[in-house]
């Protein structure tokens, strides 16, 4: 059976990349066969034995994902409170502290994520955030709401003016599509707080929506109390 | 052993061969192990973006979803009789 239709040049590369079989033979081989073949009965591209092992391991990864995939695909990860959103956060930012990192959870009505990005990651004392590349990617996303975080390098839970601006901003932008920007999580060290918890989220649209690019500097100034340690409330 | 234990025991055989196949620097390697335990393994694949370790490493990464991902695609359509 020709494959060509079926199987991308992306995905040839991507098991070029993982199997170091060269592409020409996966290629060739998927001409007329399953490429999938190759990972069962490694034997029909003469791979070398370093590529063997690669192959196995491959293998052998993608029956124990298979299995554990079929008994997990339907959790979700939901976000039920600022504890849960920030949890799942600092589990990705937390302890970064040589850069400033920015990033959007897009969620769906039952505030399930959907789709998690980062929409900017710059040194340790300025980022810039591009709104509409975060109206792109909610649009692609088909999402409900959106939740924001980003990483204090510096340690500092509190959000800054500069924080409830930019979500102010952002606030402008995605409220007229009634899409909500239910939450703000900051990061700092191996803690976390919420900006929707410490009441200074932005709720309503206060300006017309400007799509210029946000600077966003790592002026970490005290606005709030709130914050929780994850020596308590999680393992790293 | 309960199944709590029993899927802690898959759960750390994927990762271990996740690993393996990526081949990961052992810092990399702790952030993903981190990562995965804290989102699980289908919601970790969708938040590779957002992780803290090369581009290189993430490609690696992306790799693996895409093979894995066409794996799926490729047994749903055997299913459909295509």
């Amino acid at each position: 059976m020709a494959t060509k239709a079926k199987y991308t040049d992306s995905f040839f590369r991507s098991l070029n990349k993982l199997t170091g079989i060269p592409m020409n033979k996966l290629k060739n081989y998927a001409k007329e066969n399953n490429p999938f073949n190759i990972l069962e009965h490694p034997g029909v591209v003469d791979p070398n034995d370093r590529q063997l092992e690669k192959i196995s391991k491959l293998n052998e990864f993608i029956a124990s994902y298979n299995v554990l995939k079929l008994e997990q695909e339907n959790e979700k990860i939901t976000f039920r409170s600022p504890n849960d959103a920030g949890k799942y956060f600092a589990s990705l930012l937390a302890g970064v502290k040589d850069k400033e990192r920015f990033l959007v959870g897009f969620l769906d009505n039952s505030n399930s994520i959907i789709e998690l990005r980062t929409v900017s990651e710059g040194s340790t004392n300025m980022a810039v955030v591009y709104p509409r590349d975060i109206l792109k990617m909610a649009m692609a996303n088909d999402c409900s709401s959106i939740i924001l975080s980003h990483n204090h390098p510096g340690g500092s839970l509190k959000a800054s003016r500069e924080d409830v601006s930019l979500t102010q901003r952002i606030v402008d932008i995605f409220k007229p599509l009634d899409i909500d920007v239910i939450d703000h999580i900051i990061v700092g060290g191996y803690s976390y707080s919420s900006m929707a918890e410490n009441d200074v989220l932005p709720k309503d649209k206060l300006h017309v929506a400007n799509y210029e690019p946000i600077e966003l500097s790592a002026a970490e100034e005290e606005m709030g109390e709130y914050d929780i340690s994850l020596d308590d409330e999680m393992e790293m | 052993m309960n199944r709590q234990i029993i899927q802690n025991a898959k759960e750390e055989k994927v990762m271990e061969l996740m690993c393996e196949v990526l081949e990961l620097k052992k810092e990399s390697e702790n952030k993903v192990v981190a990562a995965v335990n804290a989102l699980g393994i289908p919601m970790f694949f969708k938040s590779i973006d957002a992780l803290d370790i090369e581009e290189e490493e993430k490609d690696r990464i992306r790799a693996l979803k895409e093979v894995i991902d066409t794996k799926a695609k490729s047994i749903e359509s055997m299913k459909g009789g295509n």
